[in-house]
């Protein structure tokens, strides 16, 4: 602060090397807390409750949903749309800000990461569980040889191109995410007591040993890790959106949405980093490592993405004015004025003017403020979804169609079931991986008597 | 030869390839050498074959055999496996085919019988392996030909309903008793009785040999006749009777009309016979014949009916209002003319102004509508119905009316005259009285429901004093707890009778299956009572016929032939009454044409339900009534204006004034409203619906049965309470109610929801007045083009350069004319039986889950209380660029190379991706497995299965259905997909049974074809032309008679 050239150390505190390893492995090698296991407990019964409904909607069928003609996609895609949407930011995170380096990343990139995983694995329950017949559906839209003829599956179909790249993404992620993960294995192995951790570890660890072969061999391969993940940012949620883009209904039919989902998608992902670091911070004690002044680059970008959300929100508004199509036109003004108008000034109220705060440096790097606005953020990002899925198809084409969209008790149970899912995985990770990239940390410690340059 | 050559050359070849190896080697045979053959070598002396895995794994040596482990290891998948498969308890089937195959039947090749209807309608039945899967219309039938109700298509499901008595019960305690008790109890019974000790009460009996039977039964016996009042009938008979003193109901040649004015007789939807009305009145609305001659119907109604919507004018009233209204245009019209000076002077007397401000209705459409009579003079057509308070003097009115124009004898026709049934009994008042007077020994009562139907006559308390109640009845209902035998009626597919539905028209109801249970027709009973033994049927009714119908010639073929037709017609032979309308003046004059404040209740029989008879039929639950597309209940339908007035939250009813487009509802709960009538109170959900003139309170007949069986039991409230009158004089219309708000919710189960066109006209729904459709280009290309044309062809093109699809031999289209549709729902019921289409009960409805594949759309334009309003028929639009196919993940939804979008249901693994990119919003969704209970409630017991028609797939949970198109009834006409049909040969269910013959399918790469002419017909529009997604159903525009001179 005094000089304004100089940036700020990443790593407050004076931290040895030693003190960033016992830090962040603390977590790892203590007791939890009697917070983690109450936090853990909550989780799993959530998480257990969802999959029973889920199991019993399999026996019963989808019609326990509030799905009906003509919204033929409701809770569950919306859910999928706005997972996916979180994991965006950890991708982002660790490829992109790395392909940049962004030295600052390394605090929270290994957490962002997991979040990613953790968020594609909830979103991938759900297109297969919103099918009617998801015995047949977990493999039928996999282009495997069949005995049914020369059946094949339809390349022409967005959702199948769904399949391709979620699955894709989730793999690219994981490897990503491990191949970060195998130095700090090793040093949990090192550090280990005991016969069985070392065993575990070391199984993790791939036989890591730090000599300068491995560290050039891993820098390379991160490196292309990085690369290959970064076009993911991008294409992951350009193909979700076209599962909507490519349909013919009004308020779908737009070209203007690869972009507008990206954007919606890093700004919930960095949200949900938000609100995931700024209790894990405190609860794990790592506030040196993620420091206020990770957050307030987390909420800039949070209002730069909500920014072009917003924009796109007008655009959409304008293009379907221009266009002169009166079923755009029909649609749009209903989303605002018709019956679903809480559901869109519920979007444009979390995500257009939520952001506006963080205009303020002293707002920005206000963390219980930040908080509250995060988790504002992803309500409104569920709800963009909502507003998306469900105000098109209520109202298209044949007023003799429309009917009025209502989510069941069931719905509700496996939306927060899929949190129950969320939380547990990710009580899981604090509890047994480095929440923190210990080597990448390491990188960037500030050396005494030269202060750090990027 | 050639064979034996070939061989010949290959031992040549293979002796020339042996002898020419090197080293030689002695050989055995000519075929040891060869290359073939050293694989034989290799393995020669192995007794056994090794297992392909071994072999796989096996060293070269070829000589070890299936080791020990080996063994048990397969031995152990393979029991592991089969444990696996065996996981599912099957239950045991067992398939019995036939010892002897009856001649001429094929498996899976459909037996048609023709036969009559209950209402005598000719029908046709489908029969499959024995079992009748289907009715049609007979085409052949001079009266429906080809069409049929959706009342009768659904009561095949009634042969099978599993609430049908298997045998004889006790009524009072529903015990099983056995026919013998039964027939030993009626018989001392009646032969105790004494003279007119013994009554027969029927419904309507239009079945000359049933009532030839009921005759001699009585003749024996002394017994009686008597018919319960209908609903459905006004005195119209009472009042021919009375002005030309026979009991006679002209047939009305609607078609002959060129201009028809209704007052509150819905004859397009429940007015004494639908079908034959919709089939005349329709023959004159096919604009593309030729584009004139359209007939113009005028409508004062004080519900909203299918004849409403079909009118090109229509005013609501009140039921008060009717009487005056009609006598305003009996006045108008004799300024006009007066050619029959008698009935001139019935209506010369009455001003229409005056009446106008006295009664408080506008006057215009009056004066219009006599204008028009006046210049139709003998080709125009006035009815009455609605039971209203001044039924009977409305009935006269009309009549006179009539004589003034000189359509009796034209439009009104005495010659051959419609037999209704009703007109040769006593009457019902007459019966109650008497078994007061405890003048009735035994009571046979068939047909009719007297405990449901006219709980104000009394009959129930009167029972009483009967001393033996016999029901036949194919359920138990309400009037079974007072009878002391419940009998089993025989549906009139496995019994034997006929039918006269109009004079000299007569057709044979020929059984298609033995009787499922011990069960016997009214005539059967009555004729073994009478005997003293039981017969054939058959052989009863083919010498009623023999004797009455057959005149001359070998009766045996004459039999053999009507049989097979189905419908037969003897010459005319009455006369027309003269008519004297001195009575009807001071009958009038009697009656006071008096304004009424107040609401006034208007009772109705809704289309699907009629007088609550089938209520026990999922099918007619389901089915929306037209209007406001209500399923599973009634409702008071209230004008919005009453709704504001009693300070019902209008949130659900936004759209109700059409005011609003964007005014959409997010909370369709109804208030429930409190109506008292008569001192007696019902709760009510209302529903503010179009068409309602304020202060009517609108509530369908038929619902509220109390024992009905499972499914019919307890839908909707009864209003049959409100009922009062008598005989053929019901008053149904016109009584003071009371309304107030209770604060109650309830929810009603409505397939539509929207009916505004939201200004979408162009592209979904093509309406004209007569002068706007003149200026119509015709042809393809002329139209739109034509700089007066309302509305202007979408330019569409695609972005791509795209080759077209030249489909080889057929492809397959439809047309739908909107000018006839009058939204009677025959197609929808015809849709549900071929399809196997499952009903989904109220609950799933609400959610928007209903699943007919065919479904009435409506939309209403111009004002609430008289809006224009237009059915639109929606089914799949087998698209070119259907863009459900392109969605679907799994290639669920494929297009055939005859132009059908294919649905297989197999492959579908319930995406709903295609049903979110329909704009038509036809998919349906299995949300549940709803083909195993009867609307979610009643499990498909037996015989329900064998209804299902088996040439379609009965669709299981997770999977999108739709329309086909009948695409079985295609395959079926089809040997190969490049079969030439010739047109019309493959009708699809709904086309077939439609009574206005508003659907034509066909094959639009066939010129000639009738839907190809149509696709290309002046003003014919596609729905959504603008998404170029290249439907292939041409709509036919709706066209409004308002402005051509008749």
């Amino acid at each position: 602060m005094k000089n304004t050239l100089a940036e700020d150390p990443l790593v407050l505190g004076n931290k040895t090397y030693a003190d960033i390893t016992n830090d962040v492995c603390r977590p790892l090698e203590s007791f939890p807390t009697k917070m983690w296991y109450a936090a853990f407990a909550i989780s799993l019964s959530i998480m257990t409750m969802g999959f029973g409904l889920i199991g019993y909607m399999m026996y019963k069928g989808a019609g326990l949903s509030g799905i009906r003609s003509p919204v033929g996609w409701g809770m569950m895609i919306i859910t999928f749309v706005f997972w996916i949407g979180i994991g965006h930011a950890g991708t982002l995170i660790s490829a992109i800000l790395f392909l940049f380096k962004q030295k600052w990343r390394t605090a929270i990139n290994r957490s962002a990461e997991a979040m990613t995983i953790f968020a594609v694995m909830c979103a991938g329950i759900f297109p297969l569980i919103h099918t009617g017949r998801p015995w047949y559906s977990a493999y039928w839209l996999f282009p495997l040889p069949n005995v049914m003829g020369p059946l094949w599956v339809n390349f022409r179909s967005p959702l199948l191109w769904d399949v391709f790249a979620v699955s894709t993404y989730f793999t690219i992620s994981l490897v990503f995410w491990y191949t970060g993960l195998v130095p700090d294995f090793a040093s949990v192995r090192d550090r280990a007591k005991n016969w069985l951790r070392k065993k575990i570890y070391g199984f993790l660890a791939l036989g890591w040993r730090g000599s300068n072969r491995g560290w050039s061999s891993y820098e390379v391969a991160y490196m292309i890790l990085a690369g290959l993940s970064t076009p993911l940012v991008l294409s992951v949620h350009t193909i979700v959106s076209f599962d909507f883009a490519v349909s013919i209904i009004p308020g779908w039919h737009t070209t203007i949405f690869p972009p507008y989902f990206v954007a919606g998608a890093i700004f919930s992902g960095f949200a949900m980093v938000v609100t995931l670091l700024v209790v894990a911070r405190v609860v794990f004690n790592l506030q040196e490592y993620i420091t206020l002044n990770h957050l307030e680059a987390m909420n800039k970008i949070i209002l730069a993405t909500g920014m072009l959300v917003g924009l796109a929100y007008a655009t959409e508004f304008f293009i379907a004015w221009y266009s002169g199509v009166p079923y755009e036109r029909f649609i749009f003004i209903n989303r605002a004025m018709g019956p679903y108008a809480w559901s869109y000034w519920i979007m444009i109220g979390c995500n257009v003017l939520t952001p506006q705060f963080f205009w303020f440096k002293s707002l920005r790097r206000n963390i219980p403020l930040m908080f509250v606005l995060s988790l504002f953020v992803n309500l409104g990002m569920w709800f963009e979804r909502f507003v998306i899925v469900v105000t098109s198809l209520a109202t298209d084409f044949l007023p003799s169609s429309w009917n009025y969209f209502r989510l069941t008790p069931w719905d509700y149970g496996t939306l927060i079931g899929s949190f129950g899912l969320f939380f547990t995985l990710f009580l899981l990770f604090c509890r047994f991986v480095p929440t923190i990239a210990i080597a990448e940390v390491k990188a960037i410690m500030p050396t005494k008597g030269s202060q750090h340059h990027g | 030869m050639s064979v034996r050559k070939e061989e010949i050359e290959l031992l040549r070849q293979q002796e020339e390839k042996v002898l020419t190896s090197e080293p030689r080697k002695i050989w055995q045979s000519i075929g040891e050498n060869s290359h073939e053959m050293s694989e034989l070598a290799a393995v020669r002396g192995q007794e056994f074959a090794k297992l392909p895995m071994e072999a796989l794994n096996a060293p070269a040596t070829g000589s070890e055999s299936l080791s020990r482990r080996r063994f048990l290891q397969f031995s152990a998948a393979a029991s592991a496996l089969v444990a696996t498969t065996a996981c599912k308890r099957r239950p045991v089937d067992h398939l019995v085919p036939y010892v002897n195959k009856p001649q001429g039947l094929t498996y899976g090749v459909p037996f048609w019988y023709a036969s009559s209807g209950p209402s005598g309608l000719g029908v046709l039945v489908k029969t499959r392996e024995g079992r009748p899967i289907k009715l049609e219309g007979n085409p052949d039938h001079p009266v429906n030909a080809g069409g049929l109700d959706a009342q009768t298509q659904a009561s095949i499901f009634d042969l099978y309903n599993p609430d049908r008595l298997r045998g004889p019960v006790v009524g009072k305690t529903q015990k099983a008793s056995d026919w013998n008790a039964v027939t030993a109890a009626v018989t001392a019974a009646i032969a105790s009785a004494g003279a007119g000790g013994v009554r027969v009460l029927t419904g309507a009996l239009p079945h000359p040999t049933t009532k030839s039977s009921l005759d001699s039964f009585n003749q024996k016996f002394n017994g009686k006749h008597h018919v319960a009042p209908s609903v459905s009938t006004d005195p119209f008979v009472e009042a021919v009777f009375e002005l030309g003193g026979v009991r006679s109901m002209p047939t009305l040649k609607f078609g002959a009309a060129d201009v028809v004015v209704s007052f509150d007789a819905d004859f397009l939807g429940t007015w004494i016979r639908p079908v034959e009305f919709t089939k005349a009145f329709t023959s004159r609305r096919k604009m593309h014949q030729g584009g004139t001659g359209q007939n113009k119907l005028y409508c004062f109604e004080s519900i909203h009916s299918l004849t409403g919507i079909a009118a090109d004018f229509r005013q609501a009233i009140k039921p008060s209002q009717q009487l005056g209204i009609l006598m305003a245009l009996g006045a108008e019209v004799s300024k006009l003319t007066n050619s029959d000076a008698g009935a001139a002077a019935v209506f010369s007397r009455y001003s229409a102004d005056k009446l106008s401000v006295e009664l408080g209705f506008s006057v215009e459409l009056v004066k219009k509508a006599a204008r028009d009579l006046a210049n139709a003079k003998g080709k125009s057509l006035v009815v009455a119905g609605g039971s209203g308070p001044h039924s009977f003097e409305v009935q006269m009115a009309a009549l006179a009316l009539n004589g003034l124009l000189g359509n009796i004898g034209s439009t009104l026709d005495f010659e051959r005259p419609m037999v209704l049934g009703t007109e040769l009994g006593s009457s019902f008042s007459e019966l109650v009285k008497d078994m007061n007077a405890g003048a009735v020994k035994v009571l046979v009562i068939q047909g009719t429901n007297p405990v449901y139907s006219n709980p104000n006559s009394g009959f129930e308390a009167a029972a009483s004093k009967v001393g033996l109640i016999v029901q036949l009845s194919p359920e138990i209902n309400e009037t079974s707890k007072i009878a002391n035998f419940v009998l089993p009626e025989s549906h009139f597919l496995e019994a034997w009778g006929d039918s006269e539905i109009r004079a000299g028209v007569y057709s044979i109801q020929q059984p298609v299956i033995e009787p499922l249970y011990l069960s016997k027709s009214l005539g059967e009973l009555l004729d073994e009572w009478t005997t003293g033994t039981p017969r054939n049927y058959r052989d009863v009714v083919s010498a009623y016929w023999q004797k009455n119908i057959h005149r001359g010639g070998d009766f045996k073929n004459w039999w053999m032939e009507q049989l097979k037709a189905g419908a037969m017609t003897t010459a005319a032979n009455r006369r027309s009454p003269g008519f004297k309308w001195g009575a009807v003046a001071s009958a009038i004059e009697r009656a006071k044409i008096e304004r009424s404040t107040g609401p006034e209740v208007a009772l109705y029989a809704s289309v699907a339900l009629g007088d609550g008879a089938l209520a026990n039929n999922p099918y007619l639950q389901e089915l929306p009534d037209p209007v406001t597309k209500v399923t599973w209940g009634n409702f008071a339908g209230v004008s919005s204006g009453t709704a504001k007035s009693l300070g019902l939250n209008l949130n659900h009813y936004k759209d109700a004034d059409l005011k609003d487009p964007k005014a959409l509802a997010s909370d369709f709960s109804s208030d429930v409203l409190e109506v008292t009538v008569n001192g007696k109170s019902l709760e009510l959900p209302v529903f503010v619906q179009t068409g309602l003139a304020d202060g009517v309170v609108a509530v369908a007949l038929g619902y509220g049965r109390s024992a009905a069986g499972q499914i019919g039991t307890g839908v909707g409230v009864d209003a049959s309470g409100w009922i009062s009158g008598e005989d053929g004089r019901l008053k149904l219309r016109g009584a003071q109610a009371s309304l107030r708000k209770t604060g109650k919710k309830y929810e009603l189960a409505c397939t539509q929801k929207h009916f505004n066109l939201q200004g979408r006209d162009v592209d979904i729904l093509h309406q004209y007045t007569s002068s706007e459709f003149a200026h119509v280009g015709s042809g393809e290309a002329a139209h739109g083009s034509s700089a007066n044309d309302k509305f202007k062809k979408p330019h569409v093109f695609s972005i791509y350069d795209e080759k077209e699809f030249v489909y080889p031999g057929s492809k397959w289209g439809m047309a739908v004319d909107l000018n006839s549709c009058t939204g009677c729902n025959a197609c929808v019921v015809g849709c549900y039986i071929e399809n196997n289409v499952s009903t989904v009960g109220r609950d799933e409805v609400i959610m928007g889950r209903h699943s007919a594949w065919l479904r009435l759309d409506l939309y209403h334009t111009g004002t609430s209380e008289n809006p224009e309003s237009c059915f639109e028929p929606m089914m799949c639009q087998h698209c070119d660029k259907a863009p459900c196919e392109t969605v679907c993940p799994v290639l669920a939804t494929v297009h055939s190379s005859d132009g059908l979008n294919d649905m297989s249901y197999n492959r579908c693994v319930g995406t709903r991706y295609c049903a979110n990119n329909c704009p038509y919003k036809v998919r349906r969704f299995n949300w549940f497995q709803y083909s195993d209970k009867l609307a979610m409630k009643v499990e498909k017991q037996d015989p329900l299965p064998m209804l299902i028609n088996p040439d379609v797939s009965v669709r299981t949970r997770g999977v999108m259905e739709k329309c086909t198109f009948c695409v079985q009834r295609i395959r079926t006409e089809q040997k190969d997909r490049m079969t030439k049909i010739a047109d019309g040969q493959v009708k699809t269910a709904c086309q077939q049974s439609c009574p206005a013959d508003a659907i034509v399918f066909g094959d639009l790469n066939d010129p000639q074809s009738r839907v190809s002419k149509l696709a290309h017909q002046k003003g014919g529009f596609k729905v959504l032309e603008v998404l170029n997604v290249r439907p292939n159903v041409t709509y036919l525009p709706r066209i409004r008679n308002k402005d051509s001179a008749v």
